[in-house]
């Protein structure tokens, strides 16, 4: 791979014609664009605002095509509905279920319950 | 004959490529800062492309407040009877001393609330952004030309239903979690 190379000293008609591949030039810039490889600040700006640009574009994008494709689809053929019907349904199977291993017999549930009961009413009854 | 014509085009064309450079610029916040809260400045300011080519701060901070309120009003429903969306292409935001609840639209107390993205400094663009500007106009026309009503009532809609079904999933979740105790506490004894 060619790299680019500062060169040193050299005498500006040795360099004639190479002027644009050649990134810095020792002792003279002045027939290279300005800034290049010196980071200027001009050109540094012009880079952020190159990126913020950049953005912008890919935020539009995005917008655009939540706007006219996406919003439109979801509109159009919403599951909404089916899915809250589909949770709503699971809900109560879960109910259902849970209430059913809590009526077991011996189910902790129960024994739990019946030791507060048994517990207040034993102390009722002696009392 | 024939060169006088294609010369008067010539300029034509340079004079307009010459003024669509010179309106191109960055979309960084454009600050309108008002002195009065009168219905007859307000139609002045208030146009339908306010916010096509970049982010508008309305800074209200120094009206009192009924004035405030008043203003805050009058951006609203000049959005909302003109079938615009004050969230895009660029959105437009209110600096003012009021609570955030009494509007939709954005509001900020502080300059320094605002999005920093749109925050940059502004100078002069190269051939480069210029391009890419250009070719950002149209995306920003075409998101323009969407139906703002709609798609707030979309997104709306959309809103509602999903926070309904993240709470069911919620509750669902706490079930689920309560029978597999309690069905492992079987298992185990």
């Amino acid at each position: 791979m060619d790299k680019k190379r500062l060169i040193k000293n050299s005498e500006p008609e040795d360099i004639k014609g190479f002027e644009e591949f050649i990134e810095g030039q020792h002792n003279d810039s002045s027939f290279l664009p300005k800034g290049v490889g010196g980071g200027s600040k001009k050109n540094e700006a012009g880079f952020e605002h190159f990126t913020f640009l950049t953005d912008d574009a890919e935020r539009l994008t995005r917008l655009k095509r939540m706007l006219s494709e996406k919003l439109p689809f979801s509109a159009k053929f919403d599951q909404s509905d089916k899915l809250i019907k589909d949770q709503r349904d699971e809900i109560e199977l879960l109910k259902k279920k849970l209430f059913e291993v809590c009526d077991k017999e011996g189910s902790g549930y129960r024994k739990s319950i019946g030791g507060i009961f048994d517990g207040y009413f034993e102390s009722v009854k002696k009392a | 004959m024939v060169l006088v014509f294609h010369y008067l085009i010539m300029r034509v064309d340079f004079h307009q490529g010459f003024t669509n450079n010179k309106a191109m610029s960055l979309p960084v916040y454009l600050h309108i800062n008002l002195k009065t809260a009168s219905l007859e400045e307000m139609g002045n300011l208030l146009h339908s492309d306010m916010n096509l080519k970049h982010p508008v701060v309305f800074n209200l901070k120094t009206l009192d407040l009924d004035g405030q309120r008043e203003t805050i009003g009058l951006i609203e429903n000049f959005f909302v009877s003109q079938n615009l969306s004050y969230k895009y292409p660029y959105p437009v935001y209110i600096l003012s001393d009021h609570e955030e609840s009494i509007t939709k639209l954005p509001l900020v107390h502080e300059l320094q609330k605002l999005p920093k993205f749109f925050g940059q400094r502004e100078s002069k663009m190269n051939v480069r952004e210029t391009h890419l500007s250009s070719k950002n106009k149209l995306l920003q026309q075409e998101v323009k030309n969407n139906d703002a009503l709609a798609n707030t009532d979309n997104i709306d809609n959309y809103g509602d239903s999903h926070r309904v079904i993240f709470e069911l999933e919620q509750e669902r979740k706490f079930y689920r979690g309560i029978l597999n105790k309690l069905m492992k506490a079987q298992k185990d004894g």
